[in-house]
Protein backbone atom coordinates (compact mmCIF):
# COMPACT_ATOMS: atom_id res chain seq x y z
CA UNK A 1 0.00 0.00 0.00
CA UNK A 2 1.01 3.49 -0.67
CA UNK A 3 2.62 5.26 2.36
CA UNK A 4 0.84 8.66 1.12
CA UNK A 5 -1.88 8.82 -1.22
CA UNK A 6 -3.27 11.68 -3.07
CA UNK A 7 -7.00 10.97 -4.91
CA UNK A 8 -8.80 13.48 -6.49
CA UNK A 9 -7.40 16.17 -4.33
CA UNK A 10 -9.26 19.76 -4.39
CA UNK A 11 -9.36 22.92 -2.31
CA UNK A 12 -11.29 25.38 -3.04
CA UNK A 13 -10.93 29.16 -1.17
CA UNK A 14 -13.85 31.46 -1.96
CA UNK A 15 -12.56 31.78 -5.49
CA UNK A 16 -9.90 30.78 -5.60
CA UNK A 17 -8.80 27.28 -6.75
CA UNK A 18 -5.68 26.28 -4.27
CA UNK A 19 -5.24 22.70 -5.76
CA UNK A 20 -6.94 21.18 -8.41
CA UNK A 21 -7.58 17.49 -8.70
CA UNK A 22 -4.39 16.37 -7.19
CA UNK A 23 -3.08 12.81 -7.83
CA UNK A 24 -0.08 11.13 -6.52
CA UNK A 25 0.89 8.38 -4.99
CA UNK A 26 4.32 7.48 -2.24
CA UNK A 27 6.06 4.48 -1.76
CA UNK A 28 6.77 3.69 1.43
CA UNK A 29 10.42 4.56 2.39
CA UNK A 30 10.95 7.13 -0.59
CA UNK A 31 12.03 10.28 -0.63
CA UNK A 32 9.76 13.00 -2.25
CA UNK A 33 10.64 16.24 -3.48
CA UNK A 34 7.06 18.57 -3.35
CA UNK A 35 8.15 21.37 -5.42
CA UNK A 36 6.44 24.28 -6.79
CA UNK A 37 6.58 28.01 -7.06
CA UNK A 38 5.24 29.69 -3.89
CA UNK A 39 1.87 29.93 -4.03
CA UNK A 40 1.39 26.92 -6.24
CA UNK A 41 -0.50 25.09 -3.02
CA UNK A 42 1.78 22.86 -1.69
CA UNK A 43 0.83 24.19 2.19
CA UNK A 44 -2.68 23.63 1.39
CA UNK A 45 -1.97 19.65 0.11
CA UNK A 46 0.13 19.19 2.88
CA UNK A 47 -2.41 20.35 5.01
CA UNK A 48 -4.56 18.63 3.78
CA UNK A 49 -3.32 15.74 4.10
CA UNK A 50 -2.79 16.08 7.64
CA UNK A 51 -5.70 16.62 8.63
CA UNK A 52 -5.40 20.69 9.50
CA UNK A 53 -7.75 21.81 6.58
CA UNK A 54 -10.65 19.78 5.18
CA UNK A 55 -11.04 19.16 1.27
CA UNK A 56 -13.88 20.41 -1.11
CA UNK A 57 -13.10 16.99 -2.62
CA UNK A 58 -11.23 13.68 -2.96
CA UNK A 59 -8.96 12.65 -0.13
CA UNK A 60 -5.70 12.27 1.10
CA UNK A 61 -4.37 9.13 2.91
CA UNK A 62 -1.86 7.99 5.06
CA UNK A 63 -1.11 4.24 4.74
CA UNK A 64 -4.81 3.82 3.30
CA UNK A 65 -6.62 5.97 6.28
CA UNK A 66 -7.64 10.21 6.35
CA UNK A 67 -5.16 11.42 8.95
CA UNK A 68 -8.37 12.27 11.38
CA UNK A 69 -8.72 8.15 11.65
CA UNK A 70 -5.17 7.35 12.71
CA UNK A 71 -5.84 5.75 15.68
CA UNK A 72 -1.68 7.17 17.06
CA UNK A 73 -0.96 9.74 14.83
CA UNK A 74 2.03 10.84 16.55
CA UNK A 75 3.22 7.64 16.26
CA UNK A 76 2.61 7.25 12.53
CA UNK A 77 3.57 11.00 11.47
CA UNK A 78 5.72 13.73 11.90
CA UNK A 79 4.88 16.89 10.35
CA UNK A 80 6.99 20.59 10.42
CA UNK A 81 5.11 22.99 9.27
CA UNK A 82 5.54 26.62 7.83
CA UNK A 83 2.68 28.35 10.25
CA UNK A 84 3.12 26.01 13.21
CA UNK A 85 3.78 27.86 16.25
CA UNK A 86 5.46 28.33 19.47
CA UNK A 87 4.05 30.04 22.75
CA UNK A 88 6.95 32.41 23.38
CA UNK A 89 6.67 32.29 27.12
CA UNK A 90 7.18 28.41 27.27
CA UNK A 91 10.51 26.86 27.45
CA UNK A 92 11.23 24.52 24.49
CA UNK A 93 11.13 21.41 26.75
CA UNK A 94 7.97 22.35 28.35
CA UNK A 95 6.86 22.40 24.68
CA UNK A 96 8.01 19.05 23.85
CA UNK A 97 6.72 17.55 26.97
CA UNK A 98 2.97 18.94 26.84
CA UNK A 99 2.95 17.10 22.82
CA UNK A 100 4.91 14.01 24.31
CA UNK A 101 2.04 14.06 27.40
CA UNK A 102 -1.00 14.46 24.72
CA UNK A 103 0.54 12.12 22.28
CA UNK A 104 1.29 9.43 25.73
CA UNK A 105 4.91 9.03 24.72
CA UNK A 106 7.78 8.63 27.20
CA UNK A 107 9.41 11.37 28.40
CA UNK A 108 12.71 10.35 27.38
CA UNK A 109 11.44 10.84 24.19
CA UNK A 110 11.77 14.66 24.94
CA UNK A 111 15.84 14.48 25.86
CA UNK A 112 16.31 12.39 23.00
CA UNK A 113 14.76 14.76 20.28
CA UNK A 114 16.06 17.62 21.87
CA UNK A 115 19.87 15.76 21.58
CA UNK A 116 19.00 15.12 17.97
CA UNK A 117 18.34 18.46 16.58
CA UNK A 118 21.15 20.07 18.93
CA UNK A 119 18.51 21.84 21.31
CA UNK A 120 19.95 19.97 24.54
CA UNK A 121 21.45 23.30 25.76
CA UNK A 122 18.58 25.42 24.67
CA UNK A 123 15.99 22.81 26.37
CA UNK A 124 15.24 25.36 29.36
CA UNK A 125 15.07 28.75 27.63
CA UNK A 126 11.63 30.18 26.44
CA UNK A 127 10.76 30.14 22.78
CA UNK A 128 10.40 33.61 22.43
CA UNK A 129 14.21 34.10 22.38
CA UNK A 130 14.66 31.81 19.68
CA UNK A 131 16.29 32.21 16.42
CA UNK A 132 14.03 31.32 13.07
CA UNK A 133 16.52 28.08 12.79
CA UNK A 134 16.17 27.12 16.71
CA UNK A 135 12.47 27.03 16.14
CA UNK A 136 12.75 25.07 12.89
CA UNK A 137 14.87 22.67 15.01
CA UNK A 138 12.31 22.41 17.85
CA UNK A 139 9.96 21.86 15.02
CA UNK A 140 11.96 19.24 13.71
CA UNK A 141 12.03 17.90 17.38
CA UNK A 142 8.11 17.81 17.42
CA UNK A 143 7.96 16.03 14.52
CA UNK A 144 10.17 13.20 15.61
CA UNK A 145 8.85 12.61 19.07
CA UNK A 146 6.47 9.78 18.29
CA UNK A 147 9.27 8.20 15.99
CA UNK A 148 7.25 7.68 12.87
CA UNK A 149 7.29 6.33 9.84
CA UNK A 150 6.78 9.24 7.64
CA UNK A 151 7.71 12.63 8.05
CA UNK A 152 5.96 15.27 6.39
CA UNK A 153 8.33 18.58 6.32
CA UNK A 154 6.92 21.89 4.56
CA UNK A 155 10.14 24.63 3.54
CA UNK A 156 11.86 23.07 6.03
CA UNK A 157 15.34 25.00 5.58
CA UNK A 158 13.21 28.25 5.36
CA UNK A 159 15.17 30.65 7.94
CA UNK A 160 18.06 28.36 8.52
CA UNK A 161 21.74 29.46 7.63
CA UNK A 162 24.07 27.51 5.72
CA UNK A 163 25.33 25.74 8.33
CA UNK A 164 21.45 24.82 9.44
CA UNK A 165 20.82 24.00 5.98
CA UNK A 166 23.97 21.41 5.34
CA UNK A 167 22.62 20.08 8.61
CA UNK A 168 19.04 19.55 7.97
CA UNK A 169 20.07 17.98 4.66
CA UNK A 170 22.41 15.25 7.06
CA UNK A 171 19.46 14.86 8.88
CA UNK A 172 16.76 13.84 6.14
CA UNK A 173 19.31 11.46 4.72
CA UNK A 174 20.01 10.06 8.14
CA UNK A 175 15.91 9.17 8.25
CA UNK A 176 15.44 7.98 4.71
CA UNK A 177 18.27 5.59 5.24
CA UNK A 178 16.59 4.41 8.27
CA UNK A 179 13.70 3.19 5.53
CA UNK A 180 11.11 6.25 6.69
CA UNK A 181 8.83 8.19 3.78
CA UNK A 182 9.71 11.29 3.32
CA UNK A 183 7.66 14.35 2.08
CA UNK A 184 9.60 17.69 2.07
CA UNK A 185 8.56 20.89 -0.30
CA UNK A 186 10.75 23.38 -1.55
CA UNK A 187 10.10 26.08 -3.68
CA UNK A 188 13.79 25.53 -4.65
CA UNK A 189 14.33 22.51 -6.79
CA UNK A 190 18.09 22.63 -6.06
CA UNK A 191 17.10 22.68 -2.34
CA UNK A 192 16.11 19.61 -2.54
CA UNK A 193 18.08 18.16 -5.82
CA UNK A 194 21.04 16.29 -3.35
CA UNK A 195 18.16 14.84 -0.88
CA UNK A 196 15.59 13.21 -2.99
CA UNK A 197 14.84 10.49 -5.08
CA UNK A 198 11.68 11.60 -6.80
CA UNK A 199 9.77 15.19 -7.61
CA UNK A 200 6.38 15.93 -7.30
CA UNK A 201 5.93 18.91 -8.90
CA UNK A 202 2.85 20.72 -8.99
CA UNK A 203 1.58 24.86 -10.46
CA UNK A 204 -1.16 26.56 -9.61
CA UNK A 205 -2.96 23.85 -7.62
CA UNK A 206 -2.37 20.86 -10.24
CA UNK A 207 0.23 18.26 -10.86
CA UNK A 208 3.05 18.90 -13.61
CA UNK A 209 5.21 16.15 -13.19
CA UNK A 210 6.13 13.04 -10.77
CA UNK A 211 9.16 11.09 -11.93
CA UNK A 212 12.66 10.82 -10.37
CA UNK A 213 15.15 13.43 -10.59
CA UNK A 214 17.09 11.65 -13.48
CA UNK A 215 14.00 10.91 -15.71
CA UNK A 216 13.16 14.63 -14.70
CA UNK A 217 16.55 15.86 -16.43
CA UNK A 218 16.99 13.27 -19.06
CA UNK A 219 14.44 14.33 -21.18
CA UNK A 220 16.40 17.85 -21.42
CA UNK A 221 19.49 18.37 -23.20
CA UNK A 222 22.41 19.15 -20.45
CA UNK A 223 25.08 21.26 -21.15
CA UNK A 224 28.28 20.20 -19.88
CA UNK A 225 30.99 22.65 -19.21
CA UNK A 226 34.77 22.09 -19.96
CA UNK A 227 37.84 23.65 -19.24
CA UNK A 228 40.88 22.91 -21.16
CA UNK A 229 44.14 24.66 -22.13
CA UNK A 230 42.56 23.34 -26.27
CA UNK A 231 39.55 24.90 -26.52
CA UNK A 232 39.66 25.02 -29.93
CA UNK A 233 41.46 21.52 -31.19
CA UNK A 234 38.50 20.23 -28.25
CA UNK A 235 35.40 22.21 -30.09
CA UNK A 236 36.66 20.25 -33.62
CA UNK A 237 36.96 17.07 -32.34
CA UNK A 238 33.21 17.25 -30.12
CA UNK A 239 31.46 18.60 -33.51
CA UNK A 240 32.96 15.85 -35.24
CA UNK A 241 30.89 13.60 -32.75
CA UNK A 242 27.67 15.80 -33.54
CA UNK A 243 27.76 17.99 -29.97
CA UNK A 244 26.79 21.45 -29.91
CA UNK A 245 30.11 23.56 -28.93
CA UNK A 246 30.04 27.48 -28.06
CA UNK A 247 33.14 28.69 -26.35
CA UNK A 248 32.58 30.60 -23.79
CA UNK A 249 35.86 32.49 -22.87
CA UNK A 250 39.68 31.57 -23.51
CA UNK A 251 39.69 28.30 -21.94
CA UNK A 252 36.36 27.52 -22.26
CA UNK A 253 33.55 25.05 -23.69
CA UNK A 254 29.97 24.94 -23.59
CA UNK A 255 28.80 21.32 -25.09
CA UNK A 256 25.36 19.79 -25.65
CA UNK A 257 23.68 17.04 -27.07
CA UNK A 258 26.28 14.36 -26.29
CA UNK A 259 27.20 12.76 -23.08
CA UNK A 260 29.73 14.09 -20.19
CA UNK A 261 31.36 10.34 -21.14
CA UNK A 262 31.71 10.76 -24.81
CA UNK A 263 33.07 14.48 -24.08
CA UNK A 264 35.85 12.77 -22.25
CA UNK A 265 36.36 10.03 -25.02
CA UNK A 266 36.52 13.09 -27.46
CA UNK A 267 39.28 14.45 -25.55
CA UNK A 268 40.70 10.88 -24.40
CA UNK A 269 41.42 9.94 -28.18
CA UNK A 270 42.81 13.42 -29.17
CA UNK A 271 44.75 13.95 -26.71
CA UNK A 272 43.12 17.15 -24.99
CA UNK A 273 43.94 17.70 -21.42
CA UNK A 274 41.00 18.55 -19.34
CA UNK A 275 41.30 20.84 -16.57
CA UNK A 276 37.48 20.83 -15.35
CA UNK A 277 34.54 19.35 -16.83
CA UNK A 278 30.75 19.71 -15.00
CA UNK A 279 27.26 19.78 -15.34
CA UNK A 280 25.64 23.56 -15.63
CA UNK A 281 23.40 23.33 -12.59
CA UNK A 282 21.21 25.17 -13.72
CA UNK A 283 20.04 22.69 -15.89
CA UNK A 284 17.71 21.30 -13.22
CA UNK A 285 16.37 24.76 -12.32
CA UNK A 286 15.72 25.51 -16.44
CA UNK A 287 13.47 22.24 -16.28
CA UNK A 288 11.58 23.12 -12.89
CA UNK A 289 10.50 26.59 -14.59
CA UNK A 290 9.57 25.62 -17.52
CA UNK A 291 7.35 23.08 -16.08
CA UNK A 292 6.22 25.76 -13.80
CA UNK A 293 5.50 28.38 -16.65
CA UNK A 294 8.72 30.01 -15.59
CA UNK A 295 7.33 32.24 -12.27
CA UNK A 296 8.16 32.44 -8.98
CA UNK A 297 10.69 30.41 -8.59
CA UNK A 298 13.59 32.48 -7.07
CA UNK A 299 14.20 32.47 -3.74
CA UNK B 1 -8.48 12.27 28.03
CA UNK B 2 -7.03 11.81 31.10
CA UNK B 3 -3.69 12.33 29.55
CA UNK B 4 -5.09 15.41 27.42
CA UNK B 5 -6.30 16.83 30.80
CA UNK B 6 -2.80 16.50 31.86
CA UNK B 7 -0.75 17.92 28.85
CA UNK B 8 -3.55 20.52 28.53
CA UNK B 9 -2.60 21.25 32.68
CA UNK B 10 1.37 21.28 31.71
CA UNK B 11 0.63 23.77 29.09
CA UNK B 12 -1.07 26.44 31.47
CA UNK B 13 2.04 25.92 34.08
CA UNK B 14 4.26 26.44 31.70
CA UNK B 15 3.76 29.52 30.63
CA UNK B 16 4.34 32.75 32.87
CA UNK B 17 0.42 33.86 32.40
CA UNK B 18 -0.90 31.03 34.10
CA UNK B 19 1.51 32.03 37.57
CA UNK B 20 1.01 35.11 37.18
CA UNK B 21 -2.75 35.22 37.17
CA UNK B 22 -2.39 32.45 40.39
CA UNK B 23 0.45 34.77 42.26
CA UNK B 24 -2.14 38.09 41.38
CA UNK B 25 -5.10 36.30 42.63
CA UNK B 26 -3.38 35.25 46.11
CA UNK B 27 -1.91 38.88 46.78
CA UNK B 28 -5.12 40.76 45.64
CA UNK B 29 -6.64 38.32 47.98
CA UNK B 30 -4.82 38.77 50.64
CA UNK B 31 -4.97 42.54 50.00
CA UNK B 32 -8.00 42.62 50.37
CA UNK B 33 -8.54 40.98 53.01
CA UNK B 34 -6.20 42.79 55.10
CA UNK B 35 -7.99 46.08 53.98
CA UNK B 36 -11.03 44.92 55.25
CA UNK B 37 -10.01 43.82 58.59
CA UNK B 38 -7.94 47.15 58.47
CA UNK B 39 -11.16 49.35 58.14
CA UNK B 40 -14.04 47.16 59.86
CA UNK B 41 -15.69 48.56 63.06
CA UNK B 42 -14.34 52.15 62.15
CA UNK B 43 -17.20 54.67 61.60
CA UNK B 44 -19.12 54.25 58.22
CA UNK B 45 -17.50 50.77 57.90
CA UNK B 46 -19.42 47.18 58.32
CA UNK B 47 -18.84 45.62 61.62
CA UNK B 48 -17.48 42.12 61.95
CA UNK B 49 -20.05 39.50 63.28
CA UNK B 50 -20.39 35.94 63.86
CA UNK B 51 -19.93 35.14 60.02
CA UNK B 52 -17.27 37.04 59.49
CA UNK B 53 -15.06 34.43 58.17
CA UNK B 54 -18.07 33.25 55.57
CA UNK B 55 -18.08 37.03 53.97
CA UNK B 56 -14.16 37.14 54.55
CA UNK B 57 -13.95 33.53 52.18
CA UNK B 58 -16.47 34.87 49.58
CA UNK B 59 -15.27 38.60 49.37
CA UNK B 60 -12.37 37.90 46.65
CA UNK B 61 -14.83 36.22 44.22
CA UNK B 62 -15.36 39.31 41.62
CA UNK B 63 -10.75 39.27 41.02
CA UNK B 64 -11.20 35.85 41.35
CA UNK B 65 -13.89 34.49 38.70
CA UNK B 66 -11.95 37.39 36.46
CA UNK B 67 -8.87 35.51 36.68
CA UNK B 68 -10.19 32.01 35.76
CA UNK B 69 -11.98 33.49 33.11
CA UNK B 70 -8.75 34.93 31.44
CA UNK B 71 -7.10 32.14 32.08
CA UNK B 72 -10.15 29.63 30.30
CA UNK B 73 -10.12 32.09 27.30
CA UNK B 74 -6.36 32.10 27.00
CA UNK B 75 -5.70 28.18 27.79
CA UNK B 76 -8.06 28.07 24.39
CA UNK B 77 -7.63 31.52 22.46
CA UNK B 78 -3.84 31.42 23.07
CA UNK B 79 -3.44 28.15 20.02
CA UNK B 80 -4.80 30.26 17.99
CA UNK B 81 -2.74 33.35 19.06
CA UNK B 82 0.25 31.55 19.30
CA UNK B 83 -0.10 28.99 16.09
CA UNK B 84 0.44 26.42 18.59
CA UNK B 85 -2.79 24.57 17.60
CA UNK B 86 -1.37 23.08 14.75
CA UNK B 87 1.29 20.92 16.43
CA UNK B 88 -1.67 20.50 19.12
CA UNK B 89 -3.95 19.26 16.20
CA UNK B 90 -1.16 17.25 15.05
CA UNK B 91 -0.97 15.06 17.68
CA UNK B 92 -4.87 14.60 18.52
CA UNK B 93 -6.74 15.38 15.55
CA UNK B 94 -10.20 14.84 16.54
CA UNK B 95 -10.09 18.52 17.66
CA UNK B 96 -13.20 18.08 20.08
CA UNK B 97 -11.76 15.79 22.32
CA UNK B 98 -8.85 18.76 22.60
CA UNK B 99 -11.66 21.60 23.32
CA UNK B 100 -13.41 18.95 26.37
CA UNK B 101 -10.13 18.70 27.75
CA UNK B 102 -9.03 22.25 27.70
CA UNK B 103 -12.65 22.75 29.82
CA UNK B 104 -11.86 20.10 32.47
CA UNK B 105 -8.07 21.25 32.81
CA UNK B 106 -9.89 25.30 33.04
CA UNK B 107 -11.88 24.30 35.43
CA UNK B 108 -9.04 22.15 37.38
CA UNK B 109 -6.86 25.59 37.34
CA UNK B 110 -10.04 27.28 38.25
CA UNK B 111 -10.21 25.67 41.68
CA UNK B 112 -6.98 25.59 42.59
CA UNK B 113 -6.89 29.73 41.89
CA UNK B 114 -9.95 29.60 44.19
CA UNK B 115 -8.48 27.08 46.79
CA UNK B 116 -5.07 29.40 46.52
CA UNK B 117 -7.70 32.15 47.63
CA UNK B 118 -9.21 30.39 50.26
CA UNK B 119 -5.98 29.26 52.00
CA UNK B 120 -4.91 33.26 51.94
CA UNK B 121 -8.02 34.75 53.26
CA UNK B 122 -7.41 32.10 56.48
CA UNK B 123 -3.66 32.69 57.23
CA UNK B 124 -4.74 36.38 56.76
CA UNK B 125 -8.04 36.26 58.80
CA UNK B 126 -7.40 33.34 61.92
CA UNK B 127 -4.91 35.19 63.39
CA UNK B 128 -6.45 38.37 63.32
CA UNK B 129 -10.00 37.73 63.96
CA UNK B 130 -10.14 36.92 67.98
CA UNK B 131 -8.01 39.91 67.96
CA UNK B 132 -11.20 42.08 66.68
CA UNK B 133 -13.19 40.07 69.37
CA UNK B 134 -14.76 37.62 66.60
CA UNK B 135 -14.93 34.19 67.64
CA UNK B 136 -13.91 31.48 64.32
CA UNK B 137 -15.72 28.45 64.17
CA UNK B 138 -13.92 26.37 61.48
CA UNK B 139 -16.78 24.03 61.66
CA UNK B 140 -19.32 25.83 60.65
CA UNK B 141 -21.08 24.17 57.90
CA UNK B 142 -22.37 27.42 56.22
CA UNK B 143 -18.37 28.38 56.05
CA UNK B 144 -17.67 24.96 54.23
CA UNK B 145 -21.21 25.46 51.84
CA UNK B 146 -19.28 28.97 51.05
CA UNK B 147 -16.14 28.04 50.35
CA UNK B 148 -17.74 25.03 48.26
CA UNK B 149 -19.91 27.36 46.38
CA UNK B 150 -17.10 30.33 45.62
CA UNK B 151 -14.55 27.13 44.61
CA UNK B 152 -17.70 25.74 42.05
CA UNK B 153 -18.51 29.20 40.76
CA UNK B 154 -14.34 30.13 40.17
CA UNK B 155 -14.00 26.79 38.50
CA UNK B 156 -17.33 27.20 36.03
CA UNK B 157 -16.38 30.87 35.19
CA UNK B 158 -12.75 29.23 33.90
CA UNK B 159 -14.63 26.75 31.73
CA UNK B 160 -16.92 29.62 30.58
CA UNK B 161 -14.10 31.29 29.45
CA UNK B 162 -12.67 28.34 27.59
CA UNK B 163 -15.93 28.03 25.78
CA UNK B 164 -15.64 32.28 24.97
CA UNK B 165 -11.88 31.07 23.66
CA UNK B 166 -13.44 28.36 21.53
CA UNK B 167 -16.27 31.10 19.93
CA UNK B 168 -14.25 33.83 19.57
CA UNK B 169 -10.76 32.19 18.64
CA UNK B 170 -9.14 36.00 19.22
CA UNK B 171 -8.35 36.20 22.81
CA UNK B 172 -8.37 39.93 22.78
CA UNK B 173 -12.27 39.74 21.52
CA UNK B 174 -13.05 36.72 23.75
CA UNK B 175 -11.48 38.57 26.74
CA UNK B 176 -13.52 41.98 25.77
CA UNK B 177 -16.74 40.30 25.59
CA UNK B 178 -15.87 38.24 29.36
CA UNK B 179 -14.95 41.73 30.59
CA UNK B 180 -18.62 43.17 28.81
CA UNK B 181 -20.61 40.49 30.27
CA UNK B 182 -18.70 39.92 33.84
CA UNK B 183 -18.19 43.58 34.55
CA UNK B 184 -20.16 45.84 32.17
CA UNK B 185 -23.89 44.93 33.27
CA UNK B 186 -25.01 43.43 30.28
CA UNK B 187 -26.63 41.22 32.84
CA UNK B 188 -28.19 44.48 34.95
CA UNK B 189 -29.05 46.14 31.45
CA UNK B 190 -30.83 42.98 29.83
CA UNK B 191 -33.07 42.83 33.21
CA UNK B 192 -33.89 46.17 33.09
CA UNK B 193 -34.91 46.79 29.22
CA UNK B 194 -36.64 43.68 29.73
CA UNK B 195 -38.47 44.66 32.75
CA UNK B 196 -37.99 41.37 34.12
CA UNK B 197 -36.81 41.60 37.31
CA UNK B 198 -36.79 37.63 38.07
CA UNK B 199 -34.92 37.09 34.92
CA UNK B 200 -31.30 37.94 36.90
CA UNK B 201 -31.03 34.96 38.78
CA UNK B 202 -31.00 33.31 35.16
CA UNK B 203 -28.14 34.64 33.87
CA UNK B 204 -25.19 33.63 34.26
CA UNK B 205 -23.80 36.21 36.81
CA UNK B 206 -27.02 35.41 38.81
CA UNK B 207 -26.17 31.60 38.36
CA UNK B 208 -23.05 32.63 39.82
CA UNK B 209 -24.54 34.70 42.46
CA UNK B 210 -26.42 31.36 44.01
CA UNK B 211 -23.09 29.97 44.26
CA UNK B 212 -21.08 33.00 45.85
CA UNK B 213 -23.71 34.96 47.94
CA UNK B 214 -26.87 32.28 47.94
CA UNK B 215 -30.06 34.18 49.63
CA UNK B 216 -33.52 34.62 48.86
CA UNK B 217 -33.21 36.20 45.42
CA UNK B 218 -30.99 33.35 43.70
CA UNK B 219 -31.61 30.03 42.77
CA UNK B 220 -30.37 27.46 45.24
CA UNK B 221 -26.55 26.62 45.32
CA UNK B 222 -27.40 23.24 43.56
CA UNK B 223 -29.58 24.97 40.44
CA UNK B 224 -26.92 28.01 40.13
CA UNK B 225 -24.39 25.59 40.03
CA UNK B 226 -25.99 23.21 37.63
CA UNK B 227 -27.10 26.53 35.54
CA UNK B 228 -23.64 28.03 35.29
CA UNK B 229 -21.75 24.65 33.97
CA UNK B 230 -24.89 24.55 31.76
CA UNK B 231 -23.78 28.10 29.87
CA UNK B 232 -19.72 27.26 30.15
CA UNK B 233 -21.30 23.73 28.17
CA UNK B 234 -23.37 25.25 25.83
CA UNK B 235 -20.49 27.91 24.82
CA UNK B 236 -18.05 25.07 24.50
CA UNK B 237 -20.19 23.26 22.60
CA UNK B 238 -21.14 26.21 20.25
CA UNK B 239 -17.74 27.60 19.88
CA UNK B 240 -15.84 23.76 19.80
CA UNK B 241 -18.43 23.05 16.91
CA UNK B 242 -16.37 26.09 14.99
CA UNK B 243 -12.82 24.74 16.52
CA UNK B 244 -13.77 21.23 15.16
CA UNK B 245 -14.92 22.81 11.87
CA UNK B 246 -12.57 25.25 10.60
CA UNK B 247 -9.87 25.12 8.81
CA UNK B 248 -6.08 25.38 9.86
CA UNK B 249 -4.30 27.21 7.57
Amino acid sequence: MAAISVQGLTKRFGDVLAVDRLDFELDPGTVTGFLGPNGAGKTTTLRMLLGLVAPTSGAATIDGRPYRELADPARRVGAVLEQSGFHPGRPARDHLRALATAAGLARRRVDEVLEQTGLAAAAGRRVGGFSLGMRQRLGLAAALLGDPDVLVLDEPANGLDPEGVHWLRGLVRGLADQGRTVLVSSHLLAEVAQTVDQVVIIDRGRLVAQSTLAALTAGADRTVRVRTAQPEALRDLLAARGATVNLDGPDQLLVGAVTAEEVGQAAAAGGVVLHEMRFERSNLEDVFLELTGGKGAQP
Amino acid sequence: MTRLVQAELLKLWTTRTARVLLGLAAAGTAGLITLVLVFAGRPGQPTLGDDALRQLVAAPNGPLTLAALVLGVLAMAGEFRHGTATSTFLVTPVRGRVVAAKLLAAAVAGLAIALVAVAVVLAVALPWLPAKGVEVDLADPGLAARVGGLAAAVALYAGLGTGLGALFRNQFAAVIVGLLWWQGGVEDLLVAVLRRPGLGRWLPDGAAAALIAPGEATLTMWAGGLLLAAYGLALALVGGRLVVRRDLS
